[in-house]
């Protein structure tokens, strides 16, 4: 069996060492660039997800604009909405279906709170929350509004901080 | 000579001294020569260990060099402080609050922003003897606590709520301190929002924070 034997030269093995080496420092130069980019973007993700997250409170607040849930007052109130108004809408039928793609549909008072959780038209208006969808299954976002509404026992408007909160099928 | 070379290093490595023991214990080789070839293994080697020195010594540089860049890095990382459209919301909505403070009998109950304005402005005492002060920031209090649980245990740390009047005057900008309200913890890191309460000739401006 004839090996074809090859000669190598001495510059030839320098050659090649330098090629090792330059090889082996462009790899560390590899490691410690993949270790700096991976710290700088590895908020990135997280980042965007606040983001997209803050636009979800916004659109969920601007549910407080609706007719079904604005507050009519003299003084302008954009985060306002009427408690008055939602109990009553609670209890319609032909309000069943009206907010499609939304599975759940609810306020509920932060600040005071009372012992009764959900409202009825026998514990209003000490009471939590009224829900006007729950269909289950759902990822839920909220945001803070102001709760009005006539309060007979001092004879003005009361208005308390709360939240409106929207789940929606299938979000992630 | 010839049974020499019979070992099963290659002739040119041979000669650079590097076939080991078996050729320089030959005893029949002379004695010049073996020190000619250990004179050569010795430089071969000294030159191999002065590159493998060389390599080492880039490596330590390029490793000190990152290290001290990642040091400086840290030390100066910015500390996370976002905007946030919640906060916003919570302090909108939180100006709209009624409160218990009537200033006058059959009088209608302040709603917050109001009642900041009159603590800064007046400081008028309310009927149930309470100053108006005194009753934004319990309410206001009362209102953090309900909404953010604050402490080891929870996501968030603390917080903070500042609430100030600034205004210009002929020194220039000024600004004067209502109140504030500090629980637990707070760092650098931290989500916030101000919202602001025109007030002739001035405004309010209160600035929360979250911290976690």
């Amino acid at each position: 069996m004839n090996l074809l034997r090859v000669k190598y030269s001495k510059g030839q093995f320098k050659i090649q060492q330098m090629v090792f080496v330059l090889i082996a420092i462009m790899i560390l130069f590899g490691i410690v660039s993949v270790f700096f980019v991976s710290i700088r973007f590895g908020s990135l993700k997280s980042d965007v997800d606040d983001l997209r997250k803050e636009a979800v409170f916004t659109q969920v607040r601007k549910m407080t604009g609706t007719p079904e849930f604005i507050w009519i007052s003299s003084q302008d109130c954009a985060s306002c909405v009427d408690l008055d108004k939602l109990l009553l809408l609670k209890e319609r039928n032909s309000y069943k279906g009206f907010w499609q793609d939304i599975s759940l549909l609810k306020v509920s008072r932060v600040y005071p709170l009372y012992n009764t959780d959900e409202c009825t038209m026998g514990n209003y208006p000490e009471c939590n929350s009224i829900t006007l969808v729950n269909e289950g299954d759902f990822e839920a976002y909220e945001s803070f509004v102001s709760l009005c509404r006539f309060d007979n026992s001092i004879g003005q408007s009361k208005c308390e901080l709360g939240k409106i909160i929207m789940g929606f099928k299938g979000v992630k | 000579m010839k049974e020499n070379r019979k070992i099963d290093a290659p002739p040119h490595a041979r000669a650079c001294g590097l076939n080991g023991a078996r050729f320089l214990d030959d005893r029949s080789f002379e004695h010049t020569l073996k020190g000619v070839v250990c004179e050569r293994n010795y430089r071969h080697r000294k030159k191999g260990q002065e590159e493998i020195v060389g390599f080492v010594l880039i490596v330590v540089l390029i490793a000190v060099v990152f290290v001290i860049f990642l040091g400086i890095k840290l030390r100066n990382s910015e500390p996370t402080q976002k905007e946030s459209e919640i906060i916003y919301q919570f302090l909108e909505s939180s100006m709209e609050q009624t409160t218990d403070c009537v200033l006058r009998p059959n009088g209608k109950n302040l709603v917050m922003n109001e009642l900041i304005k009159e603590c800064h402005f007046t400081d008028n005492t309310c009927i149930s003897t309470k100053s108006s002060c005194e009753t934004s920031k319990d309410t206001m209090k009362g209102i953090l606590e309900a909404t953010w649980k604050v402490g080891e245990e929870y996501p968030y740390k603390g917080y903070e709520l500042n609430v100030n009047y600034d205004y210009n005057s002929s020194s220039g900008k000024e600004n004067e301190k209502i109140f504030s309200i500090i629980e637990g913890n707070c760092n650098n890191t931290y989500i916030g929002n101000s919202y602001w309460i025109s007030a002739f000739p001035g405004s309010i401006i209160l600035e929360a924070k979250l911290c976690s």
